[in-house]
């Protein structure tokens, strides 16, 4: 059975180190992950990259912003005509600023949806407290949480680079 | 004063002192989760002083507005042709303040800043109260507020729809999509540090702070889809800042009136948001910071570029009153030039030189970098500025009322206590607002500023 090991560190090239080995054990990007108070870039760099799914659900609310908004001065103009001074019942000029700020609109919506949905937010089960998760990730140390079932084998590599507390749960 | 700036700089940039010291020596992670969180927790007796007062001034508001309920909107000083008054006058001016927010925020942040860190959280939290202050003008203003929602685009029996050709319905898009999207910013922007708090708080605060964080780690993949995101915001955001008090110029600009129908009105409003918003910056992180012991972290280095950005935008300001008046003259337009001509020496025309002082004269202080360095003194020119631009929209819209083309339809406009009071309640508001903020929440953003610390690294020695 798959257990969970958790390690604290103080030092950023310690962390970089465990990972290296951990990689070079065979334990896959998925099994590791890393914890900071502040983003690393070159560490989350190295577990998987900078990119994130999260402009898809921006492109997709944009997009639907922007299509309702037509859809909405269109359907308005058309159900209640108000012909003033011989100007065109649907005028596409001004109608480009509610167009912009709708596709902002839910543009921004879908950014929030995406990033919680994405980052797998809320996070339910840190409120009861079993989670591998130490108070001080939030402020001066740094963790590695690994999930294997080569307990031994991890915890070797913790503190051969300086792990301060190596935490393991089931 | 000036060495000191000159140390932070380096401490940020290089992350060395001059005098070889590690910046890290002066913040350690810990202390700086721990100094945010302890001044939003341990407020003094002026705290509690401040925010009995601004309840005060709410609750006049409050009562102030059911008065005119009652009576009807006659009670205030609607005088004809003046039918914009003061409650309008209040709506430009909040907007305005709300716009150096999304600035600092969005348009720095994508320009990789690091000035900003220090301050975008209060102009952020700024944005979010002012847009709320802002937002209740019009609905004042109406007269009969149980119909407000007549602006919104619903099917009904009557089948009536709005009309989303008039300027008032983009202003209404226009300032929700804003309010909507400067508040999940903000939000989105405090998340990590709430999570910060949570560890740190107990209790009750503590289950709150639990819910707001959304149970927030801080890992890789967490930080991954946060920066992306953050930055999409950003993106979103600053066009958001020139759209929006664009959008407020237009209620102006594609009116008839003498004075508003001009083409330079949205750079011209921009630039005047911008340059009170930035001020109002100056005006509420100067007594926080000292109330709250966060010296260490908004210094005068802060200050020195905040006053670039004021010195900069004011400029812009001077430079479009000067073109309204050129184009005044050179247009041909009676009407026009008469107008301007009435500005400066009618019946208002103390309203006009005191908005010229306040915005062409004082921001030239700050050419000096001595001023923008010392504190008290930017408060007391920011103080100014907020003054001038409150009455550079007195200007714009109720001398361009009063003296539009027939001098039989000329009036003056003197504002009645409703107006007063409800004026002075929407600083209660705003600034209750505020300090309950900074009461509850970081005033200052702990993760980012935990970035300008040199990263810990064991070959280095000790962090």
């Amino acid at each position: 059975m798959k257990k969970v090991l958790v390690g604290k560190f103080t030092y950023l090239d310690d962390i970089e180190k465990v990972i290296d080995e951990l990689l070079k054990a065979g334990y896959s990007k998925k099994d590791i992950s890393f914890i900071s108070p502040f983003p690393v870039e070159h560490i989350i760099e190295k577990l998987g990259g900078s990119d994130s799914p999260v402009k898809y659900s921006v492109l997709t609310g944009g997009l639907l912003g922007f299509a309702s908004a037509i859809g909405l001065v269109l359907i308005t103009s058309l159900a209640y005509i108000l012909p003033v001074g011989g100007k065109p019942v649907v005028a596409w000029i001004p109608y480009v600023i509610v167009m912009f700020e709708l596709t902002v609109l839910l543009g921004s919506i879908f950014n929030l949806i995406g990033l919680i949905v994405f980052s797998r937010l809320p996070d339910i089960v840190l409120f009861i407290g079993w989670r591998p998760f130490l108070p001080s990730f939030t402020d001066d140390k740094f963790g590695i949480t690994v999930s294997t079932d080569r307990v031994d084998e991890v915890r070797a590599i913790f503190e051969r680079n300086g792990a301060e507390e190596i935490r393991e749960y089931s | 004063m000036h060495q000191e700036v000159e140390k932070i700089r380096v401490n940020i940039h290089e992350g060395i002192t001059p005098e070889g010291k590690k910046y890290g020596e002066q913040f350690t992670y810990s202390e700086i989760s721990e100094e945010i969180y302890r001044a939003s927790t341990k407020p003094s007796i002026w705290y509690f002083l401040g925010l009995g007062i601004c309840v005060a001034l709410v609750l006049a508001g409050i009562g102030t507005f059911a008065y005119l309920v009652i009576v009807g909107m006659g009670a205030a000083g609607f005088t004809p042709p003046i039918f914009w008054i003061h409650f309008i006058v209040n709506f430009v001016f909040w907007v305005g303040i709300a716009h150096s927010g999304t600035l600092i925020s969005a348009v720095l942040h994508l320009f990789r800043s690091k000035w900003r860190r220090g301050i975008f959280r209060v102009a952020e939290a700024m944005t979010v109260f002012a847009v709320m202050t802002a937002g209740l003008f019009p609905l004042i203003h109406i007269g009969r507020q149980w119909y407000f929602y007549f602006l919104v685009p619903y099917p009904n029996q009557r089948e009536l729809w709005v009309n989303f050709k008039s300027a008032l319905m983009w202003d209404f898009v226009a300032v929700l999509t804003y309010f909507t999207v400067s508040l999940m910013f903000f939000y989105v922007g405090m998340i990590p540090d709430l999570a910060t708090f949570r560890e740190k708080a107990k209790g009750i605060r503590r289950t709150i702070y639990s819910i707001l964080s959304l149970g927030w780690k801080g890992t890789d993949k967490e930080w991954r889809h946060y920066n992306r995101s953050y930055m999409f915001f950003a993106a979103f955001a600053t066009p958001l800042v020139v759209s929006v008090h664009s959008v407020v110029s237009l209620d102006f600009a594609s009116g008839l009136i003498p004075g508003w129908q001009s083409t330079i009105f949205p750079p011209y409003f921009v630039a005047g948001a911008i340059f009170s918003g930035m001020a109002m910056v100056v005006t509420i992180i100067t007594p926080l910071r000292k109330l709250m012991k966060l010296e260490k972290f908004v210094t005068d280095w802060h200050y020195d570029h905040m006053g670039k950005i004021i010195l900069v935008t004011g400029l812009i300001v001077t430079y479009s009153y000067a073109v309204e008046f050129a184009l005044a003259i050179f247009s041909g337009n009676k009407y026009e030039y008469d107008q301007f001509i009435y500005r400066a020496t009618g019946d208002y025309a103390w309203a006009f030189w005191l908005m010229v002082f306040c915005n062409c004269v004082v921001p030239l202080f700050m050419i000096s970098k001595k001023v923008r360095t010392n504190v008290w003194l930017m408060f007391v020119l920011s103080i100014f500025v907020n003054i001038g631009m409150w009455f550079e929209r007195f200007n714009i819209i109720i001398i361009s009322l009063s003296h539009d083309f027939l001098p039989y339809a000329f009036g003056t406009y003197m504002p009645r206590w409703p107006e007063l009071i409800i004026t002075l309640a929407s600083f209660g508001w705003f600034f209750m607002w505020f300090l309950l903020f900074a009461k509850f929440f970081p005033v200052i953003s702990i993760a980012e500023t935990k970035e300008l610390v040199p990263k810990p690294l064991r070959e280095r020695g000790e962090h």
